[in-house]
C-alpha cells in the first residue's frame, strides 16, 4: 500500500507547479490552468487526509464532501474566469497580462 | 444525525428574503426578454425591487438581534457578532443600491442581471459573517468572490471595467486556492472542518500543532486578499479604479468587513489557543499594510485610485484592533470587556458610511466632468458647494479628526493598541495617520483653495448633469449625518459593538 506521505508529496508538488504557473505566466489562460492545478492539489490533500487521517472515523465524509464542493466551485470559477477573459479579448484583442495596462499608477 | 428543521429557517429569514428578491428579478427579467428590448421593466424598476427587498432584509436582521442559534449542522452561527456585521452589510448594500442605481442603469448592457447579482452578493456576505466551518467559509467566500468578479467586469464594453474584472479574478482565484490549501492542512491535522472542533482537537493532541503556522499563513493569504492587506493588495487600485463606482463602494466597505469578520472568527474560535503564533504575523502584516497604502497613496493623481490606496492603509489600522485582542505583556487574551475587537467593529461601522459617501461624491464628480482626477475637484466648493462640504467631512473622518465617526474608530483601535502595550505598533500607526493627512487634505485644498473653471462673466460653472440625481445626493447627506452623529454621540454604537465583540470572545475565556 502506498503511504500517505507520497500522496501528500504529490499534492504539494502539483500545488507548487500550479502556483509557479499562476505567478510567472503572462497569458491569462495559462494562469487559469495554474489555478486549476492548485485546486486539484487541494483535492488530493483532502481525500488523502480523509483516507489516512487517524483523528476522525472514516464514516465521517467531510474530506470527501469538501473535495466534491471544490470540484464544483472550480468549475464555476473557470466559467466566470473564461467569460471575463473573452470579454477582455473582445475589447483589447489580447489576453497577455503585460498588455493589460490601462489601469496603472 | 441532526436534522435541519423548518424552525431553523426563521434564523436565516434575512437571507431568504434576499433570495426571493434575487430570484424574482431573475424570473421577471427572463419573462420580459421575449418582448422587444424597450418594453417591460426598466433597470430602474429592477433597482426598486432590489432596494425594497434589501430594506425588508435589513428590518429582518434588526428583528433577530438577540437570536443565538447554530444552523445547518453548526456550520452557520447566528449570534450578536454576526448580527452586527449583517447590519453593516445590509445597510451598506442598501445605500449603494439607492445611490449608485442611476449610474449603473445608464451604463448597463442588460437590465436585471446586475440587480440579481447584487442581491446574491449580499446573501454571500450575510452567510460568510456567520460561517463557523471551514467548508462554509470556503463556500461563502467563493460565492462572494465569484459574484464580485462578474460585478467588477460587468460593463463588458468598457475597457477599464473588463480589465479590472480579469485582474480581480486572477489575483482572487490564486489567493483563494492558497487559502484552500491552508484549510486542507488544518483539516488533515485536526480531522474536522468545524472551527470549535478543530480547537478541541488541537487541545487534545498538541503535537499536531506544528501545522498551525503554515496553515494560518496560507489562510491569511485568502482573507488578506479580501481585506487588501499588504503583500496581497496589488489588485486594489486597479480594480477600484476600473470597476463601476457603486461596485467599488461596496468592495471597499462591506466586502472588507466580511474579510475581517471571517478572520476574527477563524483566529479566535478555531486557533484561539495559538495566539502566540498569529499575533506576530498580524502585527507584521498591519505595519506593512499601513506603510504600503499610505506611501503609494501620496503620489496618486486620481482621487478614486488614491482612495483605493487609502483603503489599503485603513485595513492596516483595522488589523491593529485584531492584534490588540491579545495583551502583549502576558501574551494571553486581554480582558473580555476591554480589547481591540470592539474597536474593529466600531471602525468598520464608521468606515462604511464615510467611504460609501466619499465614493458617491467621486461618482457625482465623475459623471459631471468625465474624470476622477484631482483636477476635476478643483474649485468644487464653488461649483457644487454641498458635495464639496460632504467630501470635506468624509476626508476629515478618514483622517481621523475628532467629532467624526472615523475618529472614534481610530481612537478605540489605537487606544487598545497602546493599552495592551504594542508601543512600536502604536507609534508606527501614529506616523502613518500623519502621512495620510497629507493626501486627504490635498483634495480639500483642491476643492476649497483653487479657482474653478469660469464662464465669460467670471462666475464659477456649476456642476450639473444626470449624475446629480437627488437619490445620490440624499445618500451623501445620510452618510454625512451618520458620520457626524457617530463622532458626536457614539455611546450607543460603542455599547452595541462591545456586546457583539464579547459575544465572539467568550469562547476563549
Amino acid at each position: 500500500m502506498v503511504s500517505q506521505t507520497w500522496y501528500l508529496a504529490l499534492a504539494a508538488f502539483v500545488f507548487s507547479c500550479g502556483l509557479y504557473a499562476a505567478l510567472t505566466r503572462r497569458n491569462a489562460i495559462a494562469v487559469l490552468i495554474g489555478i486549476e492545478l492548485m485546486l486539484n492539489a487541494v483535492n488530493i490533500n483532502l481525500v488523502t487526509f480523509w483516507r489516512y487521517g487517524s483523528m476522525a472515523p472514516m464514516e465521517q465524509l467531510s474530506g470527501q464532501v469538501f473535495s466534491l464542493f471544490v470540484i464544483a466551485i472550480a468549475g464555476a470559477e473557470a466559467a466566470v474566469g473564461l467569460a471575463l477573459i473573452i470579454s477582455v479579448y473582445r475589447t483589447r484583442h489580447t489576453v497577455n497580462l503585460d498588455e493589460l495596462d490601462m489601469l496603472k499608477g | 444525525m441532526e436534522q435541519v428543521t423548518i424552525g431553523e429557517l426563521g434564523s436565516i429569514l434575512p437571507e431568504l428574503i434576499l433570495l426571493t428578491g434575487g430570484l424574482l428579478i431573475l424570473i421577471l427579467d427572463m419573462v420580459q426578454s421575449h418582448g422587444t428590448a424597450d418594453s417591460g421593466i426598466s433597470g430602474r424598476g429592477f433597482m426598486l425591487i432590489a432596494v425594497l427587498f434589501l430594506a425588508v432584509g435589513s428590518v429582518a436582521v434588526i428583528l433577530q438581534f438577540d437570536a443565538e442559534q447554530q444552523l445547518a449542522l453548526s456550520m452557520i452561527m447566528v449570534d450578536k457578532f454576526s448580527a452586527f456585521l449583517k447590519v453593516v452589510i445590509y445597510v451598506g448594500m442598501t445605500l449603494v443600491a439607492i445611490a449608485g442605481g442611476g449610474y449603473m442603469n445608464r451604463r448597463m448592457v442588460g437590465h436585471g442581471e446586475f440587480w440579481m447579482l447584487f442581491m446574491f452578493v449580499t446573501i454571500a456576505m450575510s452567510f460568510a459573517v456567520g460561517a463557523a466551518d471551514l467548508l462554509m467559509i470556503f463556500l461563502t467566500i467563493e460565492f462572494l468572490s465569484i459574484t464580485s468578479y462578474i460585478l467588477v467586469g460587468f460593463l463588458r464594453t468598457d475597457v477599464r471595467s473588463t480589465e479590472a474584472g480579469v485582474k480581480y479574478f486572477l489575483y482572487g482565484s490564486v489567493a483563494s486556492s492558497v487559502m484552500l490549501f491552508g484549510m486542507s492542512l488544518l483539516y488533515g491535522a485536526s480531522g474536522s472542518l468545524n472551527l470549535a472542533e478543530i480547537a478541541a482537537a488541537f487541545a487534545a493532541s498538541p503535537e499536531r500543532s506544528l501545522v498551525i503556522v503554515p496553515a494560518t499563513l496560507m489562510m491569511l493569504v485568502g482573507l488578506g486578499f479580501k481585506t487588501s492587506l499588504a503583500p496581497f493588495f496589488q489588485w486594489t487600485p486597479d480594480t477600484y479604479e476600473g470597476a463601476p463606482t457603486p461596485v467599488t463602494a461596496y468592495l471597499s466597505t462591506a466586502s472588507k468587513a466580511v474579510g475581517f469578520a471571517v478572520m476574527a472568527r477563524v483566529l479566535v474560535v478555531g486557533l484561539g489557543a495559538f495566539q502566540a503564533s498569529w499575533v506576530p504575523i498580524l502585527a507584521g502584516l498591519s505595519m506593512l499594510t499601513m506603510f504600503a497604502g499610505n506611501l503609494m497613496a501620496l503620489r496618486q493623481p486620481n482621487v478614486k485610485r488614491m482612495l483605493a490606496y487609502s483603503s489599503v492603509a485603513q485595513a492596516g489600522y483595522i488589523l491593529l484592533g485584531l492584534v490588540a485582542v491579545v495583551d502583549s505583556s502576558h501574551g494571553n487574551f486581554a480582558s473580555l470587556t476591554n480589547n481591540g475587537l470592539n474597536g474593529v467593529l466600531i471602525y468598520l461601522f464608521a468606515y462604511l458610511f464615510t467611504n460609501i459617501g466619499a465614493f458617491m461624491v467621486i461618482m457625482l464628480v465623475e459623471e459631471a466632468t468625465g474624470s476622477s482626477d484631482i483636477s476635476a475637484f478643483e474649485g468644487l466648493s464653488q461649483r457644487a458647494p454641498g458635495m464639496a462640504w460632504g467630501m470635506f467631512i468624509f476626508l476629515l473622518s478618514l483622517t481621523g479628526i475628532p467629532l467624526t465617526g472615523g475618529f472614534m474608530g481610530k481612537f478605540y483601535v489605537f487606544g487598545a493598541t497602546v493599552q495592551h502595550q504594542y508601543y512600536t505598533l502604536a507609534v508606527i500607526a501614529a506616523i502613518n495617520a500623519g502621512i495620510a493627512a497629507f493626501y486627504y487634505l490635498n483634495v480639500v485644498r483642491a476643492m476649497f483653495f483653487t479657482e474653478a473653471e469660469q464662464d465669460e462673466d467670471g462666475k464659477a460653472l456649476p456642476l450639473s448633469g444626470q449624475g446629480f440625481a437627488p437619490a445620490t445626493q440624499l445618500i451623501v447627506l445620510v452618510c454625512v449625518a451618520v458620520t457626524l452623529w457617530l463622532g458626536v454621540y457614539p455611546m450607543s454604537l460603542i455599547n452595541w459593538a462591545s456586546d457583539a465583540s464579547q459575544n465572539l470572545l467568550t469562547i476563549v475565556f
